[in-house]
């Protein structure tokens, strides 16, 4: 674990070596959506919440930038605080809208609420519509405004941190009633502890994880558009949590880094490569039931779910 | 055994009625139960055993009728906050966490209960870190005698372990109260003789409820017992008169034996 992030930290000085910025858009991406995906698992590995909206929270994230920037509000601190505040005001209602549900339920509402911001941000034309917008200006954050190594060395710290947070939280009191939920919520009622607000807090937590994420997004490619949004997107997340393993804590990480590297490879390889990576990721899925970490980190066999909560290999 | 008529009783139903579409599964049960007292619920299968206790912990809503747990009434109550008051209970089914360590299963019990102090929003210290409620944990384990397998998960442990695991979470949330469906199903008869030990060991500090189809272990640890026919109490009354009593034979013992 330690050694992939490694090599993610000295990606800036390859692509000093080789004279080109194209390693660092192409890793910053990949961080960005390791970060969303370690997020979306918070909500989906531990608390058995499948949510098929949280690239709605990346777009959140990234129009935050995209929009304070626009109206004049460049503070890079500001506009953080305007794409957690708002992430929260949306997850939490729709949070606890949607886990009054349970199973297909709670995925066509998650769904529906992205769809439903994903159509408000189109209609926004002031702010690109359809086609998106790019950013004038990057998030100011003093002498390091619109750095990208800058930008792309504090994603790789933010992925850190959110790593070292998530193995912290699942091992906590607080994860221990999570994981408790995802096997039983009745179970967790009848000792005492009113299982709703606790799933509900990993929800917004998770949803805050893929703000940031956008947040990121955005000053790495100087753009946002609603396709940040799209529903698929949000299913690519959940492919990332799984085919890493979601029982653990890293796993999404290797699984967005593995999924985004392989689609790369292999569009260099053939134009039909989505031909080729479907069947793969169906096979990982299948025969490796704890993902790609969870066979690297624990190869011995074990009961899902994961009462280890995660590895920190 | 008898309880003094002054004791106050810790959980009072009256009335208590469920119906399910048209048919009445729980009809008009009173019930009250004291510290110290085993109240034994028996009943041919169907009877509506079941549905009475997830009426008692608020699992489902009654119809009619009212419920009194420690002074309050709880009739509208949700199942988290009887059980914060002092409800506890164990399944008829394993419902433990098998994926979770035996520590893990009473701690997520230990953590919900007075020590916890109110809530588990604590976020960064592991839960399973020293400290007073992991003491807690391991005390309940050693009184119910699973303190060897503190560490290994709840799914790999014998079906007997994981009912004493079961036991083991009603008890760790410091109930006064006791709902006990079935603790000695598919136990073999040397783990029963041990559940009817443990039992009568608890037994002083709390007002039980034991749903039981186990005969011996009923007359063995009854203070009182009602006999269930159709959702409708059909005698509440001492053991031997229960034993004894004909109108129970008719409806009861012809298809079970009271052997015991």
């Amino acid at each position: 674990m330690v050694l992939i992030l490694a090599a993610f930290a000295l990606v800036p000085l390859y692509c000093w070596w080789v004279d080109s910025v194209y390693p660092l858009t192409l890793f910053g991406r990949i961080l960005v959506f390791a970060l969303a995906a370690l997020g979306l698992n918070l909500a989906l590995g531990f608390g058995g919440m499948v949510s098929l909206g949280h690239a709605m929270y990346i777009g959140f994230g990234a129009y935050a930038v995209g929009i304070g920037s626009a109206l004049g509000m460049e503070s890079g601190v500001l506009q953080l605080l305007l794409a957690l505040i708002a992430t929260a005001l949306i997850a939490a209602p729709l949070g606890w809208i949607a886990l009054r549900t349970q199973g297909i339920a709670f995925i066509m509402i998650t769904l529906a609420f992205a769809q439903l911001f994903y159509y408000v941000f189109i209609s926004l034309r002031m702010f690109g519509g359809d086609d998106g917008m790019t950013i004038q200006k990057l998030s100011a954050w003093g002498p390091l405004t619109g750095n990208k190594v800058a930008i792309y060395l504090s994603l790789v710290a933010a992925l850190v941190l959110a790593i070292w947070g998530i193995a912290r939280t699942v091992q906590s009191r607080f994860g221990l009633v999570l994981r408790a939920t995802m096997v039983s919520e009745r179970r967790v009622n009848a000792v005492g502890t009113p299982s709703l607000p606790y799933r509900l807090v990993a929800y917004v937590i998770s949803a805050e994880l893929c703000a940031v994420a956008g947040y990121f997004l955005a000053n790495l490619t100087s753009f946002v558009s609603p396709a940040y949004m799209a529903w698929t997107l949000s299913g690519e997340l959940i492919v990332m949590a799984l085919l890493g393993g979601s029982a653990t804590v890293f796993g999404p990480v290797v699984g967005a880094v593995a999924l985004l590297l392989l689609e790369e490879g292999l569009k260099a390889f053939t134009e039909r490569w989505a031909l080729i990576l479907g069947p793969i990721i169906v096979l990982i899925v299948v025969f490796l039931r704890q993902g790609l970490w969870g066979l690297l980190s624990d190869p011995s066999e074990k009961p899902s779910g994961g009462s280890s909560g995660g590895s920190h290999g | 055994m008898s309880t003094p008529a002054s004791a106050q009783p810790l959980l009072n139903l009256r009335g208590l009625v469920k119906r399910f579409g048209g048919l009445l599964v729980t009809d008009g049960v009173d019930l009250s139960i004291a510290q110290g007292e085993i109240h034994a619920v028996i009943g041919p299968n169907g009877a509506g055993k079941t549905t009475l206790i997830n009426q008692i912990a608020g699992e489902l809503t009654s119809d009619e009728g009212s419920m009194e747990l420690l002074g309050h009434d709880v009739t509208r109550w949700p199942v988290a906050r009887r059980a914060h008051l002092g409800l506890g209970r164990s399944y008829q089914i394993n419902s433990v966490i098998g994926s979770f360590t035996t520590v893990e299963n009473v701690l997520l019990a230990v953590q919900s209960g007075p020590l916890g102090g109110g809530h588990n929003f604590r976020f960064w210290k592991p839960a399973t870190g020293p400290g007073p409620l992991i003491d807690r944990v391991d005390e309940i384990l050693r009184m119910v005698g699973l303190h060897a397998e503190r560490d290994r998960p709840a799914a790999v442990l014998s079906y007997g372990q994981q009912r004493l695991i079961e036991l083991a979470m009603a008890l760790a949330t410091e109930p006064r109260v006791l709902l006990l469906d079935e603790p000695m199903a598919g136990l073999g008869p040397v783990e029963t003789e041990r559940m009817i030990e443990l039992l009568k060991r608890l037994q002083p500090h709390y007002a039980m409820l034991l749903v039981e189809h186990d005969m011996h272990a009923v007359f063995t640890l009854a203070s009182r017992v009602s006999v269930l026919v159709y959702g409708r109490v059909l005698i509440c009354d001492e053991p031997e008169v229960v034993r004894t009593s004909e109108s129970v034979r008719e409806a009861y013992l012809g298809d079970e034996e009271i052997s015991a």
